[in-house]
């Protein structure tokens, strides 16, 4: 996610010798600190779960999700476990940035799809999760299985960028909105009377609503490097990166960062996804320690969203 | 590490003068002039009008307008401001500077002082040396010379010592330009822990550490001045880091500003001290967060 907020050779000076000589960052934090996320959900009001988060300086990410039915039916003995399916939709908004306006919103979007499409694969229990009915019958000595599945598309709309760390906010928006997503019981009805027609019929009572299971649902951690050594005119600096990442870039930080790895992990504590950009490549060791703190920091966050989700819920209801 | 958006309320002075669009503005006078933000409605008795953008009532006699709270830097000439070159245009001597307004500033060749501090007309080599004077990305500091009709905005840089380009050891910060009133003085003291601050009325502000040498007010002799100008890596690398305290006092005045934005205050030296006092028992990096928000915001409306 390209900024373009580029910063002057001064103040580019500035941020690195802070961290250098102070582990500190202009805003304040230690390299280490991430912000705190602003979070509502709930949103819209139309969507099946929807999510906001909003992070110091304008970074702005509304998700929502849209359900759908899809039956299936299968002939003979089952051999694989049916899944449901995820899609994403992701969409840059033009007031953001004037970068996204017009066709320059494209590559950004499909980039960002693409992450959260490949970050997901690995969340096969939130899949299985959007199993939604199965029927067996037995037709002339034959089985046939027929099941129906949820297809859940999460629509992913940047409002923001100014502060930074977009990829972030927005798998955090996206692991809310699933968690406020809440699936309805789904049973087979044979037809009934003159006319009537068999298929899936969704079960109109509250208490069998079903959220979606988002254990395996992972959020990512971005960490960026400062380059030390020389700055040069065109914007690559110096030769070496220093030593300690920076977490969750502010803008500023993601413009003059030398090379940036967002990590993405689930709860389980197993790696989901990595994506590198940058201008200097990283050395193996660094990237393996890095991967590890990112990793521990996504179980962290998926706990701590875990619990935020679970008690503005309860609020909710007391309030209800 | 998530939490809820905070749902404070200010409460306003009671005859406000605020609209929203579409509320009514009542103007009783014959013949009013309507202003930018305003228009009246066919339905409307002749003495309404209405805002067509939410902001602050403004009436000067008979003329009245809207002036939007948030949005763009709308330039005047004289204001001081704050600004990041995007293009060096040498081909029509001039740089582009972005001031957060609705269109580029210009600023001229003709319209900065050459290195040396001679007076001389502007030869071609000058427009060669465009790039070592204020290259792509500097921040610089300027003030408005001239509003053309359509809105451009010519900038100069004549001041030497005061205006041009920002090579102290600082950060930008951005805020809301309508938080930053017009006063004498835009490049001030702050008076906290050596710290000083261009304030550009388009709302960047730049923060940087007060060096010997700049607080002798514009003493800055001409070969260090020359020697700065190079953009060699000496320039940039020769700083020294500046101390932990002064990093700190560095942060906290950035979050200073960056909290006095977010609680829709005006940056001023006063408020910016005020803040920095209030806070000095907070960690910098804790000053964006919801709770002292939400102490700086019940404190600065007890002092209002």
């Amino acid at each position: 996610m390209e900024s373009n907020k580029r910063l002057s050779r001064h103040e580019q000076a500035v941020m690195v010798q802070l961290l250098r000589a102070h582990g500190l960052r202009v805003d304040g934090r230690a390299a280490a600190t991430e912000r705190h996320m602003t979070l509502e959900t709930e949103e819209i009001p139309s969507a099946a779960g929807s999510a906001r988060v909003r992070l110091p300086g304008s970074t702005e990410v509304l998700a929502g999700t849209s359900t759908e039915l899809q039956s299936h039916v299968s002939e003979g003995a089952q051999t694989t476990i049916p899944e449901g399916c995820l899609t994403f939709r992701v969409e840059f908004c033009g007031a953001a940035d004037r970068l996204y306006q017009g066709r320059g919103a494209e590559a950004p979007s499909a980039e960002m799809t693409s992450l959260l499409a490949s970050i997901y694969q690995p969340a096969r229990r939130l899949r299985r999760s959007l199993m939604a009915g199965q029927q067996t019958e037995d037709v002339r000595g034959q089985l046939r299985t027929r099941y129906c599945c949820w297809s859940l598309c999460v629509d992913v709309l940047v409002l923001g960028t100014g502060g930074g760390n977009v990829v972030d906010a927005a798998t955090v928006a996206v692991r809310a909105a699933l968690a406020t997503t809440y699936l309805p019981a789904v049973e087979w009805r044979e037809g009934v009377g003159r006319g009537g027609t068999a298929g899936w019929e969704l079960v109109d009572d509250w208490e069998r609503y079903q959220p979606v299971d988002v254990t395996s649902a992972p959020l990512s951690i971005t960490l960026v490097w400062m380059a030390e050594g020389k700055g040069t005119a065109d914007g690559v600096t110096g030769e070496s990166i220093l030593p300690d990442p920076v977490v969750d870039p502010s803008a500023e930080e993601e413009s003059s960062a030398a090379a940036a790895l967002t990590v993405a992990s689930a709860g389980s504590r197993h790696l989901c996804g990595v994506l590198q950009r940058g201008v200097l490549s990283l050395p193996p060791e660094t990237v393996k320690k890095a991967v590890e703190q990112g990793i521990t920091r996504c179980a962290e966050r998926c706990a701590s969203l875990d619990a935020f989700i679970a008690e503005s819920i309860a609020a909710a209801e007391a309030d209800e | 590490m998530f939490t809820a958006p905070s749902a404070t309320t200010r409460s306003l002075p009671s005859p406000a003068p605020l609209v929203l669009p579409g509320d009514a503005i009542h103007a009783p006078e014959v013949n009013t002039l309507r202003g930018h933000g305003t228009r009246q409605s066919a339905h409307d008795r002749a003495s309404t009008l209405r805002a067509t953008q939410a902001g602050v009532v403004e009436r000067i006699n008979k003329l009245v307008t809207v002036r939007a709270l948030r949005g763009r830097y709308v330039p005047e000439v004289g204001d001081v401001v704050v600004g990041r070159v995007t293009q060096v245009q040498i081909s029509s001597r001039r740089w582009r500077v972005d001031v957060q307004a609705r269109q580029d500033a210009a600023l001229l060749l003709s319209a900065i002082p050459l290195p040396g501090g001679v007076q001389r007309r502007r030869t071609p080599e000058d427009e060669l040396n465009m790039r070592a004077v204020y290259a792509e990305r500097d921040l610089i500091s300027a003030e408005v010379q001239e509003v053309k009709a359509d809105g451009t905005m010519m900038l100069h840089t004549r001041i030497q010592g005061r205006l041009g380009r920002l090579r102290q050891r600082g950060v930008l910060v951005a805020v809301c330009p309508a938080h930053i009133r017009r006063s004498t003085r835009h490049v001030v003291s702050l008076g906290y822990a050596g710290m000083a601050a261009v304030l550009g009325v388009n709302g960047y502000v730049w923060v940087y550490v007060e060096s010997e040498a700049t607080a002798l007010d514009g003493g800055e002799d001409e070969e260090q001045e020359m020697a700065a100008e190079m953009p060699t890596d000496a320039a940039v690398g020769g700083v020294t880091a500046p101390s932990r305290p002064q990093a700190l006092a560095l942060c906290r005045v950035r979050n200073a500003i960056l909290a006095l934005d977010v609680s829709c205050f005006s940056i001023s030296v006063e408020s910016i001290r005020a803040v920095c006092r209030w806070s000095e028992a907070v960690p910098p990096a804790d000053m964006l967060q919801p709770a002292f928000l939400e102490r700086l915001q019940a404190q600065l409306a007890a002092s209002a």
